[in-house]
């Protein structure tokens, strides 16, 4: 077994990393703060720039990170402090008491109602309340209720105690103290999250004065269906509709004066988000979003910026509040705005939603001094741009928003990066981790026996049995064929109930087991493993939720209820009679992985790999290493990039588990996760095989069609420029009257997308060139200055240098002419002055586009995987996997997924190791149990499986024409189901027949009525 | 149906639910104690992909009121883009069945995501609201057709099972 | 102007003398009339010579659909006689694999004048063929035949459905299931069809006349985005049942709501193998706030 790591924060980073881990086969303590895991992320309505639910994408992923094997979570459990050197921490921790037994409580929630003491909603940021004991949101993970200590009147007063009489599991414990504890680990990953700005922040808009002034945060829980308003966006002081709303960007963020000159990175699109679910919600309110630039840098973010421009009733106003009013005779809220002329104007709103930005928490800051980890200017721990999740402390590791501002796809790569890094002092051993895996033997024999199901209905104290007559329904369900045995329980989910299912499997030779509680979304794993323990296939039990969406939804209509869950378990047996033990299949596994491309991408995800101990080929078309990285000098911030890519083709060099062919191109790849083949062209043909493939096939620069470029050597590229200058050309040398002209070829129409990296690219240069010659004059020409997170810093410096900046239009594009011979004339149009200027530059600098590989299109054939419009690779989910690909195996990292500077290529580089050693760490992988199966005598061949299947997981055999089910791709969704004519696949678990035989059940006619006296 | 509230027409409907999002939102209608109409009979599926629209033929011959499905916002698919395929089925089977006589009322189709709990009830009091509206449902064939059928030829053509077992034409009896 | 059964006869004829001359093929799928009866009816012609002794023709009364026969010989090199319908059942084939292109020699016939008394034939959209390596007869200008979604016509379109409701329960009260409509139709070729499936029982056996109504709306089903509208499946009909209206008002709607007409290219996506973001969501629940 692996040494175990500890991981601080059970936010989307923290269950990330956790995850990750994990499947390594690494245990992992996930350190909590609050009641339940989730962090920021469960809070939002939805995500950007899909739209998505985010409860909807973060729900299974916490769950299964919380039912994983290797994962142990302590929920409301803070770090005291870390003892001990890398490999062998000892953290102290301290579990604040919840005074719940977490081991009796089943999250029934019946306390709450008779609880007296109502307190504001945390969650909810105390826009709704709830009472003193409650749970932390409605899907809270572990599921279990909490007193708040401070508003009890048991704890407080010794008075009430109201929760521990009725619940019925004795769980309430007011005698529970705070616990301090040590827990050993080879090393810490700390990912604690951020905070909103607040404070006078905020309040010069006077929020918290007027009501109608809220957060983006508390914006988030009033578009949210589950939230505050039922998703009704209301004024929140009289509860009026809004017309109109008006969002104020950086708030908070990019101020100097407040000592936030940084860029939050997010609120641009959050904004955009929400104009554009305000106008879903509301489709007649005036939108306004007052901005300084518009940040749209991401991936797919420029489209959805231009999708908010081209909605009715979205303004984007690029101007300043000054000041928030509240109107005394119509209580609205009045905005001064500096207007572009320097003036004031004034407009009214009914809602005002401030676009705050990241902090780093207060507490944290603590914390990290206790982790002895150095933090930055702003607060945020420091880490290296070549080594993103590196503190200064060894065998720490920091990912999220704690390093900076950022968003959740960047949060949840280097919470897959920080895995690969603490994994590799984790002393993983590949060889046992197959064990950790290893399907259980079922030992009891199902197949030629006759069914005898076994049905247990659970009470759950009053919860069910309060409503449902559940006496009345086991007696009636003990009559129907098969069932051998019916049985009320008070608490199924108790410890003893458990032994008690396995005691009547053996006692009644059960070979079906039908669970009625509650939802099998959170307690089929728990009944699986009763029935597994009792030697029964886990699939040979059944869930029927009788509670969450029987008895809780139907309190006052008790005789139909029962009548409902009488016909609701009798369905459960008519579907559980059919059921037939599902194994979960063992496939051969390659532990290598094949990285495709040798630059800064390809290299950093093989050294990662090989340091895990993993053997890997590493493939590179050109002679050398090194991709664009070596014609590239300065990193983000400005650091040189030379020693360290030296010493990275070094380390892989010198590693013996990788491969390199360089100089080799790639002709074929076939095979799925697992078994990949990839064929190789070069001084030789090889062959080479892997169970993963790391795409790092990088991009190119633009080289322009526009500005004169090639026509004169006074015009040049951002790329070019910075050759130049680490060159000391002499030609820089001349030059005084420098230009440089941004989003050359990018964020046009056929070329939608933001390149990311080429304004930091321009500040940075001409900030070089400004301190080697003070005297030069420099000219900006943007259309949005996108230096995001720290790189405002560089803007600001610039700024300060004297470097100038102007503002075009894609309508007013600035022209570049050739005069007299070899000498440059510019005209473009100043916004602030609205005229036009004419110059001669002695230099032109065109930050040129980052484009797609030339190669992608035949790469994503032969993987199979797609790319995305701009011909990037696609990932799997542009939030929660951006490094996955969407077909199993495939990884993605660098320019092959998208524009990014060298600093997010590394930090990508080290989530797709980080994923991939997930799998890599598996002597065999497990197919899923519930998956599609093809009857060949009925198939046809038509192929519509295979065009619906979006993980490639069946597809047509061009000889014998007919349909195949890989069962490692398969996720057994169904999809192929529901085109197939000739009904030759079916779902195992949720065969046609099993789902018809349920239904049938449903409808059945019974003669018998309940008698309405005799019952209840 | 509980015998003496015949009074009131209590429609059953079957509601195909997708495990990750619509079977979730109802799961959250519960734990927030919404109160819907016990009309409802979920069965969860997978995925709204998985559905086959002649499992829905099949449910209302069985004898159904009234149909829901219900999946995950189209762009919020667990399975990236089941849904997408999912409607384009329902769209047609609706035009079909609607086409044929079935009630729109009936036929019900939705989307509801793991955070809507209140839209979830809300949609359920919607639904048993437009079936009850339509009545009973007494199947694909026009009754009184079929018993003017009946009187006029005795038989409406079709064959019917022996009692001793075996297929039977009714005009041989 | 539709090209006349005369002229189409006589090109044809010349048409398929060249078609011996210029391919190697196994056999000619064509229409002819019967030895006995008279009537016009699908022969197959394996050499030249029964070439000559049998007249090819193409008559009003021409209603089998050609293409459906091809599926009997796969693997083998066949020359058929393809309606415009047929050749846009033959280009569905070719898109799902089931056919091989090489294997199929289409001769084409243009203008087509419709068969009589397929209702079909008057809400036809295609009347050239889609795919063809000989053609037969004048192309016809497609201003002449092709209408706008809006314009279109047919079977009970302007019945309510309570009409519809009694009319599909009186005409199915005549079906036997002897599935003639089924054997008929060009683009149905399971080996084995759902109603012969009893793993699960889609379709019950014995005493239910509903099941005679269910049997139909499965077929029905099955049919979107596959339907080319031939209207072979109602000629085929021994109790005269009219059926067509179901399958033909799924036609026409598929093509309202994604622009989607089956068979138009070989390498076209099935309508349930595709979608769109913005698909139509028609008749779906809306609720406050969305």
């Amino acid at each position: 077994m692996a040494d175990p790591v500890i991981v601080i924060g059970g936010g989307i980073a923290g269950i990330q990393a956790a995850t990750d881990l994990a499947e390594m086969g690494v245990p992992v303590y996930l350190v909590e703060k609050s009641p339940s895991l989730g962090g920021r992320m469960a809070q939002l309505d939805k995500t950007f720039p899909t739209n998505d639910c985010s409860t909807c994408i973060l729900a299974p992923k916490i769950t299964s990170c919380y039912n994983h094997k290797n994962v142990t979570t302590y929920t409301m459990t803070e770090l005291v402090g870390v003892e001990g050197t890398p490999g062998n921490f000892r953290v102290r921790l301290k579990k604040r008491p919840r005074y719940i037994n977490e081991d009796k409580c089943t999250g029934c929630a019946e306390c709450f109602e008779k609880c007296p003491e109502k307190i504001p909603d945390e969650y909810n940021l105390g826009l709704t309340e709830h009472k003193a004991v409650h749970k932390y949101q409605p899907q809270a993970v572990p599921n279990l209720a909490v007193i708040d200590p401070d508003h009890c009147r048991k704890l407080q007063e010794d008075k009430c105690g109201l929760c521990e009489i009725v619940c019925n599991f004795d769980a309430v414990d007011y005698s529970q103290r705070e616990k301090n504890f040590i827990v050993q680990a080879a090393a810490i990953i700390f990912a604690p999250g951020y905070e909103s700005f607040d404070g006078d922040i905020v309040s010069q808009y006077n929020y918290g004065k007027h009501q109608d002034v809220v957060t983006s945060l508390e914006f988030e829980r009033i578009l949210n269906a589950a939230g505050p308003t039922d998703g009704k966006i209301i004024r929140p002081s009289d509860g009026k509709k809004v017309e109109k709303i008006a969002f104020i960007h950086c708030t908070g963020s990019r101020d100097f004066s407040r000592d936030h000159n940084y860029c939050s990175s997010v609120c641009c699109m959050y904004s955009i988000k929400h104009a554009l679910l305000t106008r879903e919600h509301l489709p007649d309110a005036a939108v306004d979003l007052f901005y300084m630039d518009i940040r749209s840098h991401g991936k797919g973010f420029e489209r959805y910026f231009n999708r908010a421009e081209a909605t009715s009733g979205v303004n984007f106003i690029r101007s300043r509040v000054a000041e928030i009013e509240r109107r005394e005779q119509d209580s609205r809220l009045q905005l001064k705005t500096t207007g572009g002329d320097g003036g004031f104007k004034s407009e009214d709103y009914d809602l005002v939603v401030l676009a705050t930005g990241i902090a780093p928490k207060e507490e944290v800051t603590e914390d990290l001094q206790k982790l002895k980890v150095r933090t930055n200017k702003y607060g945020f721990a420091d880490t290296g741009e070549f080594s993103p999740f590196v503190t200064g402390r060894e065998g720490i590791f920091a990912c999220g928003a704690v390093t900076g501002p950022k968003d959740i796809p960047e949060s949840v790569a280097e919470a897959s990066g920080s895995a690969v890094m603490a994994g590799g002092l984790a002393s993983l051993d590949i060889k046992e981790l197959g064990v950790t895996e290893a399907p259980p033997i079922a030992s009891r024999a199902v197949t030629n026996q006759r069914t005898r199901i076994g049905v247990f209905i659970c009470h759950c104290g009053t919860n069910i049995a309060g409503v449902i007559d559940v006496e009345e329904v086991t007696k009636r369900v003990a009559d129907m064929p098969f069932v051998e045995l019916a049985e009320d329980v008070k608490y199924l989910c108790s410890t003893d109930s458990q032994k008690l299912i396995a005691d009547r499997i053996e006692e009644y030779d059960l070979n079906r087991i039908l669970v009625a509680s509650c939802t099998p979304r959170t307690h089929e794993m728990l009944f699986q493993d009763a029935v597994e323990r009792a030697g029964l296939n886990p699939h040979l039990m059944e869930m029927t939720n009788i509670r969450d969406q029987g008895s809780w939804v139907h309190k006052d209509e008790k005789e139909k209820a029962t009548w409902k869950a009488y016909e609701l378990v009798r369905a459960g047996v008519a579907r559980i009679k059919n059921a037939l033990p599902l194994e979960r299949g063992e496939v051969d596994n390659i532990t290598r992985a094949l990285v495709l491309g040798g630059g800064v991408a390809g290299m950093t995800a093989a050294r990662e790999l090989g340091n895990l101990g993993f053997p890997v080929s590493l493939v590179e078309k050109e002679e050398f290493l090194g991709g664009k990285a070596a014609s590239i000098h300065r990193s983000g911030l400005g650091r040189p990039i030379r020693p360290f890519l030296e010493r990275l083709i070094q380390e892989i060099k010198e590693n013996e588990l990788i491969d390199i062919y360089s100089g080799y191109e790639i002709e074929d790849i076939s095979g799925f996760v697992g078994n990949y083949q990839l064929e190789l062209s070069g001084p030789k043909a090889v062959e080479l095989e892997g169970g993963v493939v790391i795409v790092a096939t990088g991009g190119e620069e633009l080289k322009p069609d526009e500005y004169k470029y090639q026509n004169s050597e006074k015009i040049m590229t951002a790329l070019e420029l910075e050759e130049s200058i680490e060159n000391d050309d002499n030609s820089l040398s001349d030059a005084k009257n420098i230009y440089m002209i941004q989003c050359v070829g990018s964020r046009e129409e056929d070329r939608p997308y933001c390149s990311r990296l080429c304004c930091t690219q321009s500040l940075r240069n001409a900030i070089e060139l400004k301190k080697k010659k003070p005297d030069s004059e420099i000219t900006i020409l943007y259309r949005e200055m996108r230096s995001y997170g720290y790189y405002e810093d560089l803007y600001r410096e610039a700024r300060n240098l004297g470097v100038n900046f102007s503002r075009y239009d894609l309508e007013t594009k600035p022209k570049i002419d050739i005069v007299e011979g070899d000498n440059l004339e510019i005209e473009f149009k100043e916004p602030l002055t609205d005229t036009v200027v004419k110059d001669n530059p002695d230099l032109v600098v065109l930050a040129a586009a980052i484009l797609p590989g030339d190669d992608n299109n035949r790469i994503s054939k032969m993987l199979k995987t797609p790319l995305n419009e701009d011909e990037f690779f696609l990932e799997a989910h542009v939030k929660l996997r951006p490094v996955d690909s969407s077909t199993d195996g495939i990884f993605l990292t660098g320019l092959a997924h998208g524009p990014k500077n060298i600093s997010e290529s590394i930090s990508q580089s080290q989530a797709a190791a980080g994923r991939a050693a997930s799998i890599l760490s598996k002597e065999f992988l497990l197919t899923a149990a519930t998956i599609a199966e093809v009857d060949e005598s009925l198939c046809i061949g038509c192929g519509d499986c295979e065009r619906v299947c979006v993980y490639k997981a069946i597809e047509v055999d061009p000889f014998e024409k007919k349909a195949e089910v890989n069962k490692v791709l398969c996720k057994g969704c169904g999809n192929c189901l529901g085109v197939c004519r000739p009904h030759a696949v079916d779902l195992k678990g949720f065969k046609n027949q099993q789902i018809l035989d349920e239904v049938e059940a449903l409808l059945a006619k019974d003669e018998e009525e309940f008698s309405k006296g005799g019952m209840l | 149906m509980p015998a003496n509230e015949k009074e009131e027409f209590e429609p059953k409907i079957i509601a195909y639910l997708c495990n990750w999002c619509s079977y979730a939102a109802a799961d959250l209608a519960g734990s927030s104690r919404l109160q819907y109409p016990t009309n409802i009979r979920a069965v969860r599926i997978p995925c709204t992909g998985r559905l086959n629209p002649l499992m829905i033929i099949k449910t209302l011959k069985k004898g159904a009121d009234g149909i829901l499905v219900s999946g995950c916002h189209p762009g919020d698919c667990h399975y990236i883009d089941g849904n997408y395929y999912a409607r384009r089925r329902f769209i047609m089977l609706k035009e079909l069945l609607e086409y044929s006589g079935v009630e729109s009322e009936r036929l019900n189709f939705t989307w509801c995501s793991a955070a809507e709990g209140r839209r979830f009830a809300n949609v359920v009091t919607q639904v048993v609201d437009r079936v009850k509206s339509v009545g009973p449902w007494e199947g694909y064939l026009d009754q009184e057709s079929i018993k003017k059928l009946e009187q006029e030829t005795g038989n409406p053509g079709s064959t019917i099972v022996g009692s001793e077992g075996g297929v039977v034409d009714e005009q041989f009896l | 102007m539709n090209n006349s059964y005369k002229e189409i006869t006589e090109d044809l004829q010349k048409t398929v003398e060249l078609v011996f001359k210029e391919e190697e093929f196994e056999q000619l799928l064509a229409y002819s009339f019967g030895e006995f009866s008279g009537l016009i009816e699908p022969v197959i012609i394996k050499e030249k010579r029964d070439f000559e002794s049998k007249k090819i023709v193409f008559t009003e009364d021409a209603y089998p659909m050609l293409s459906k026969y091809l599926l009997k010989n796969r693997d083998i090199r066949q020359a058929v006689v393809a309606k415009p319908c047929d050749t846009r059942a033959i280009a569905f084939y070719i898109s799902e694999n089931i056919i091989d292109r090489d294997n199929l020699i289409i001769i084409g016939i243009n203008g087509c004048p419709g068969i009589k008394e397929n209702t079909a034939c008057d809400e036809c959209d295609t009347k050239n063929p889609v795919i063809a390596d000989y053609f037969v007869g004048e192309p016809l200008d497609e201003s002449e035949f092709a209408k706008e979604i809006e314009e279109i016509e047919y079977l009970l379109s302007d019945e309510t459905a309570e009409k519809r409701k009694k009319h599909y329960s009186e005409e199915f009260s005549r079906c036997t299931q002897c599935y003639a409509c089924r054997d008929a139709c060009p683009v149905c070729y399971c080996d084995h069809c759902f109603v012969e499936s009893n793993q699960p029982i889609w379709l019950e056996d014995g005493s239910d006349p509903e099941e005679d109504m269910v049997f139909h709306l499965m077929r029905t089903m099955h049919m979107p985005g596959r339907c080319v509208n031939c209207g072979a499946c109602e000629m085929a009909c021994p109790e005269g049942i009219e059926m067509r209206s179901l399958t033909s008002h799924l036609y026409h709607q598929a093509r309202r709501y994604f622009d989607y007409r089956p068979g138009l290219k070989i390498d076209q996506l099935s309508l349930f193998s595709d979608y769109n973001e913005e698909d139509p969501e028609p008749g779906f629940l809306q609720q406050e706030g969305d």
